[in-house]
């Protein structure tokens, strides 16, 4: 469980400074897909920092399976726990051939080279790269680079992946692969998932969204609920589903009803649903 | 409507619908080019024929590695062509214009052009270009205040503040502001609302649109096919170093199946009309804007009733 209690951050020296988290109260359970979205500089990547001890909390407490981030002696094991996937993935890869660059982590655990050989198949198939395992990942599209990224967090066996606007530089493919694959890892292999995302599609594609706002949550829980109301979401500066943006509308004009409606089948039913009640 | 989420609607280029009629003068035009990198096995670029006509907006997308950002490069002369030729107003680049004299009428944000501001203030920042140019005091800040004014940074709010004091969204504003104080013909932008959040990315296709009411030739390379199919009034599709498809938006998109092997998305409004087809309710499939979507709905809704 990752859990944040009553933190308080602020880059700079005083207090007085505008404060990065304003008193963050959250708990993540082991097994949750939970997206953070929020306007720039609303918290998010701030929060990211404090959970594997790139940043400690000037007030309040961060806890990760118990282990305390901040502390020295603890922040190696929480990043053993916590495995963190960036924006570029350019930036994360540091061998010339895929497999090498996943079995780069275990190595520096200095892992037996049988474990590492399991491990790193392992990852590769968990994000569907078996058939790269020999590639050069300059020669990689931008969802298979960032795949290869999570591979080598993977072959560090992390139970929370936490990952920064993974998706932001790749084209419309790169993105499905990416989010399947987190799909894939948090249903299937039961990996913990914290995603960071300015992509509305990505937040409802997680079973809790967490809107931040100024440091604070503002909204938490299903999609569903997160992106009901319209107005309040157009006060944070947050878009909305497409689907639910349209279910408003077609309410209105009186061919719908006013169900909950956050996907596109809500929406397709809600049409189809909508014809038999006007034959009734 | 309950709805206010009608931003892109009410930004959507009232050009949008007037058909690609090539009676603007052309303002760049690229014949037979061909581009392979020094190191490359095959060509980054092939046979690509390419009028851009003043005033456009035009949407560039393609996968990673079709050859988006070779493109861009040929476009401004950071890159000459191994094959063919690159014309600014019928002038060929290197031969009747250098790539110095390009640049000033062809601007370019790159990627995270925030990550280039570097003056004490934003002042500095936007005049750095027009400085170099060797133009008059009086010139230079006419012309920071104009761009400034332009990006919707107020001139008396924000010339005097620190850059890295803006929001994400105002920092990448004001590096666009640096390359518009330049007074560049054309404008091209390469991703340049990656990373924003969902207001800043708003206010910055609405200053595009604006800035290209104004008479500015826009260029916008994006993976966002919602932006692309809403602002632009022709699509260029790349796909490996190739003009693929060339069209307004709503046929470029027509092509759905086409689209999607190469590893683009349609609209998001696309992707709902087409689903809402398949079941049956005869909806249009390439609307891109709420309001048109809403009513098209509503209308194939009140005819099955």
């Amino acid at each position: 469980m990752i859990e944040f209690s009553g933190v308080k951050f602020w880059y700079g020296e005083r207090h007085s400074e505008r404060l990065a988290l304003a008193g963050m109260d959250l708990r993540v359970e082991e097994g949750e897909f939970v997206a953070f979205v929020g306007p720039n500089g609303s918290g998010k990547s701030t929060l990211a920092r404090h959970i594997n001890g790139l940043l400690s909390a000037k007030e309040g407490r961060v806890e990760v399976d118990g282990l305390n981030p901040a502390d020295p002696s603890d922040v190696w094991k929480v990043r053993e726990l916590v495995g963190m996937v960036f924006q570029n993935p350019d930036n994360q890869i540091v061998a010339t051939i895929v497999e090498e660059d996943i079995a780069f982590g275990p190595e520096n655990l200095g892992l037996p080279g049988d474990e590492i050989r399991r491990r790193v198949d392992q990852a590769l198939a968990s994000v569907r790269m078996e058939r790269y395992a020999r590639s050069e990942p300059h020669l990689l599209s931008g969802g298979q680079k960032q795949r290869v990224a999570i591979a080598g967090t993977l072959a560090m066996r992390p139970k929370y992946l936490l990952l920064d606007e993974p998706t932001s530089m790749l084209d419309p493919a790169g993105r499905r692969e990416v989010r399947e694959t987190l799909d894939h890892l948090n249903k299937t292999e039961g990996v913990t998932v914290l995603l960071i995302t300015h992509f509305v599609d990505e937040a409802v594609m997680a079973d809790r969204t967490v809107v931040l706002v100024d440091g604070r949550i503002t909204l938490d829980g299903p999609p569903r609920e997160v992106f009901d109301d319209l107005d309040v979401l157009k006060k944070i500066g947050l878009d909305a589903p497409l689907p639910r943006l349209l279910a408003g509308d077609l309410a209105e004009a009186g061919v719908i009803s006013d169900r909950p409606i956050l996907t596109i089948d809500d929406l397709v039913e809600a049409c189809l649903n909508q014809k038999l009640e006007t034959r009734d | 409507m309950a709805c206010s989420y009608r931003f892109l609607d009410a930004i959507s280029n009232p050009n949008y619908r007037k058909a690609i009629m090539p009676i603007e003068p052309t303002l760049m035009e690229l014949k037979g080019v061909g581009f392979t990198y020094p190191t490359g096995l095959t060509p980054a670029l092939a046979n690509v024929d390419l009028a851009i006509y003043e005033g456009e907006f035009v949407g560039l997308i393609g996968p990673t590695g079709s050859g988006k950002s070779t493109l861009v490069q040929l476009l401004n002369g950071l890159l000459q062509p191994t094959e063919g030729i690159v014309l600014y107003r019928n002038r060929p680049i290197g031969r009747e214009i250098s790539g110095v004299e390009l640049r000033r009428e062809v601007g370019v944000v790159f990627q995270f052009p925030e990550t280039q501001l570097f003056e004490p203030t934003v002042f500095d920042d936007v005049a750095f270009g027009p400085k170099n140019l060797g133009l008059s005091r009086r010139e230079i800040e006419r012309r920071v205040f104009k761009a400034l004014e332009a990006v919707g940074l107020g001139f008396e709010e924000f010339a005097h503040r620190s850059p890295f004091s803006l929001s994400g969204g105002e920092m990448r504003r004001a590096a666009i502001a640096g390359v518009l104080a330049m007074e560049p013909k054309m404008l091209v932008l390469d991703e340049p609302t990656c990373g924003l959040d969902a207001r800043g990315r708003n206010e910055l296709l609405e200053m595009l649109a604006t800035l290209n009411s104004a008479g500015l030739t826009v260029i916008l390379v994006t993976h966002n096919m919602d932006e692309v199919a809403r602002l632009a009034m022709r699509l260029v599709v790349l796909d490996d170093g190739r003009i693929v498809l060339d069209g307004p938006p709503a046929t470029v998109f027509s092509q759905a199946d086409r689209i999607t092997e190469m590893g683009l998305d349609l609209p998001a409004t696309s992707v709902l009309l087409r689903r809402l087809r398949e079941r049956g309710i005869e909806v249009p499939t390439e609307l891109f804007e709420i309001s048109s979507t809403c009513e098209a709905i509503v209308d194939a809704l009140r005819r099955r009733a």
